[in-house]
């Protein structure tokens, strides 16, 4: 008894600290988005509490330096990539899974190797066809994006797509569905847990993507929020605090996502859990 | 059932992100075509930084970041109140320079005629003129009766490359040494301001001062691994004219007790920092400073401050402005480039934005000698006299690269000096 009494202390001071570590840089950042410039550096840096606590890095983030209209730009281009890599990369695994064709390992060696091109070599050529297309400064950035989730979406998506069986999809086949039918009405619902995590995973990717996003649209009023971020310095300084405030300002939205759908996804996983 | 659910809420969301896209990129591409096909037809977009002059002009592109002074806007409006041919719209550079380089550079690669004029940093001249990517304009000066002798000379130098002027100067940034007035003594500050001391005696002073006042060093610099230290060392060696010299008073400062332990990762903020904070005698930095001292919470105040010239020339930094080579519009762009350097669009920038002018002439002006108290200052003065560039080449990137490494790795004691020493002037030689 006394033993697992040990045990149970022991495990909680490990959970407890290894949570304040991990907290830590989270907690910090929100309390310097309170406090002046002048307190992030010298005798006042280690203050919980800023000595002169302000709202001003606040005003400045979302009044003066445009971070709301970054975070809108960004939620429209992270939403669209999800929805275009979702589409794409269902039909895509679906054929895959599905469907016997020469080259199939060929094809999803392809798809990987799209995938590991370091994107520093292909933003160049990117952005010639951008230049050429007259499509710079546009919301069709989002095609760019897709380059860098589709690959890996489609690997996920035919793992997901394998696991439903066959069975389910001859008995609809009997009953008349056709196959685009099949897709969209059996596979694709039954590998739920599948597909939002392609949907997060193409989101999140989306919204922290920088480099295709600060070479493509350059001009203010598109820029995306990691952009904007690297905006908030000049040459020689960087200013923490609004930097503080607009990580702050930009998490809220990504959070609130992922609390509205957080029991879809659990449900998708568990109901996917006991169906085979 | 909840699947089901989940699935039409997903499919839900995407819809309705789908038709914001729509309408989005439709709007948006439908202006950007407009405004690269139609430059004269007035922009519809709101509230970019765009002129509100009115339609029937041509549109001149500029490419620079904002340094938040309403200096940029102010010329803007002047150049445009001067002429009724062209009208400008300022796209925002970002302030990380390196981003600015990398996308300059991807722009240019591609042969974009986006930007008509771009605003360059003091060493990306060679790289970019070497590549074709910018215009050289010794024919607009000749016809325009400028010569280089008109601009401030390290900046002028910087633009030129195989001794064609690409680039003229918007502003010279340049390093000086910012001392406490109220702890140096006045010998030792008029002996500092004038110019006239060695390393030597500039470590010995920053030793015997430190402490006094609440400071915990006599001197900060730039001593990390980036572009910083070929400014400071550049500083050090005379324009490296003595590397070796120049290295071993480097690396005696930095070993003194007189520079924080931590030395050898003190970029400008750092710096900038310990002497805002009261914590430093001496410090190394850019004008910009001066600036900072006039906040409410700093500790140290500018009637503190004195300023001196640096012993072996104080490196150029700053702002040139160039002409894309793909330009579709050269005469505007060159209308807008000349106006901005002349005298009378540097008295509006420098006034509103207190920076150095690049055009000579304009240092007399009344307005930019209130807006910049420095250049009251003789050691400023004696500074600005005697400015140095960096070595100029078309690999710059690179040669600066490798001295960045060899210099710092002499620093922290990871190769001796004569190694050192030939390895900086091999490299030199090269480039």
């Amino acid at each position: 008894m006394s033993k697992n009494k040990a045990f149970n202390t022991i495990s909680w001071i490990f959970i407890v600290v290894f949570l304040l570590i991990t907290v830590f840089p989270f907690f910090w950042i929100l309390i310097s988005s309170f406090k002046p410039e002048s307190e992030i550096f010298g005798a006042n840096s280690y203050r919980i509490i800023a000595e002169n606590p302000t709202l001003e890095n606040y005003r400045v983030v979302i009044m003066e330096k445009g971070m709301l209209r970054a975070i809108g730009n960004s939620f429209i281009m992270s939403a669209v990539t999800t929805f275009y890599v979702v589409v794409v990369a269902s039909m895509s695994a679906y054929i895959i899974s599905r469907f016997k064709f020469k080259g199939k390992s060929l094809l999803m060696g392809l798809i990987l190797a799209v995938a590991m091109f370091p994107q520093m070599i292909v933003v160049g050529p990117i952005f010639n066809m951008f230049y050429k297309a007259n499509l710079l400064n546009s919301y069709w950035v989002c095609l760019a994006y897709s380059t860098i989730t589709l690959p890996s979406a489609v690997w996920i998506m035919v793992a997901h797509f394998n696991q439903v069986p066959l069975a389910l999809e001859e008995a609809a086949k009997i009953d008349g569905c056709s196959t685009w039918g099949m897709l969209w009405k059996i596979i694709f619902p039954i590998a739920a847990p599948g597909v939002f995590t392609t949907a997060i995973m193409s989101f999140i990717a989306a919204w922290n993507e920088y480099l295709l996003s600060c070479t493509l649209n350059i001009d203010e009023k598109i820029q995306t929020v990691p952009v904007r971020l690297s905006y908030l310095k000049d040459q020689f300084t960087i200013f923490w605090s609004q930097i503080a405030a607009a990580t702050v300002v930009v998490v809220i939205p990504t959070l609130l996502i992922v609390l509205l759908f957080q029991k879809q996804i659990v449900a998708g996983i568990s109901n996917g859990a006991v169906k085979e | 059932m909840k699947r089901k659910v989940a699935a039409v809420m997903l499919s839900a969301v995407m819809a309705v992100g789908l038709a914001a896209c729509g309408g989005g990129s439709d709007e948006t591409g439908k202006t950007t075509s407009e405004a690269e096909e139609q430059p004269s037809s007035k922009s519809e977009e709101g509230d970019t930084k765009e002129s509100s002059a009115s339609g029937g002009r041509e549109e001149i592109t500029l490419f620079r970041s904002d340094d938040g002074n309403g200096a940029v806007e102010a010329v803007i409006e002047g150049f445009e109140a001067s002429q009724d041919q062209y009208k400008v719209k300022w796209v925002t550079a970002s302030n990380d320079t390196d981003q600015t380089r990398s996308q300059l550079n991807t722009a240019f690669s591609a042969g974009s005629s986006e930007y008509d004029l771009v605003s360059i940093d003091t060493v990306w001249a060679g790289d970019m003129a070497a590549a074709g990517y910018i215009e050289p304009l010794d024919s607009y000066m000749m016809k325009a009766k400028r010569s280089p002798a008109d601009y401030n000379k390290g900046s002028i130098q910087a633009g030129t490359y195989n001794a064609k002027t690409y680039a003229l100067p918007l502003y010279p940034d340049f390093g000086v040494i910012f001392f406490r007035s109220d702890i140096v003594s006045e010998e030792d500050a008029a002996k500092l301001r004038s110019g006239d001391y060695t390393w030597d005696e500039f470590l010995s002073m920053a030793e015997k001062y430190k402490g006094q006042s609440g400071t915990k060093a006599g001197f900060t610099f730039q001593a990390n691994q980036y572009e910083g230290l070929v400014c400071n060392a550049n500083e050090y060696t005379a324009n490296f004219t003595d590397v070796k010299g120049g290295l071993e008073a480097m690396k005696k400062i930095v070993d003194s007790d007189a520079t924080p332990d931590d030395i050898l990762v003190y970029q400008e903020s750092e710096a900038a920092n310990s002497y805002v904070n009261g914590d430093t005698v001496f410090s190394r930095n850019w004008p910009y400073v001066w600036g900072l001292l006039a906040a409410d919470d700093a500790a140290v105040k500018q009637e503190q401050t004195d300023v001196a010239p640096i012993p072996g020339g104080s490196c150029i930094g700053g702002w040139l402005l160039a002409m894309n080579a793909k330009s579709e519009h050269k005469d505007g762009a060159w209308a807008f480039l000349d106006y901005f350097t002349s005298l009378e669009g540097q008295k509006i920038f420098c006034s509103k934005g207190g920076y150095v002018p690049g055009y000579n002439a304009a240092l007399d002006d009344a307005g930019v000698k209130e807006a910049n108290q420095l250049l009251g200052k003789e050691g400023f003065i004696k500074a600005l006299e005697n400015t140095i560039a960096r070595p100029s080449s078309d690999k710059y990137e690179e040669l600066s690269d490798a001295l960045q490494i060899s210099i710092h790795k002499f620093l922290s004691g990871e190769s001796d000096l004569d190694t050192t020493t030939s390895d900086v002037e091999g490299r030199l030689n090269q480039g």
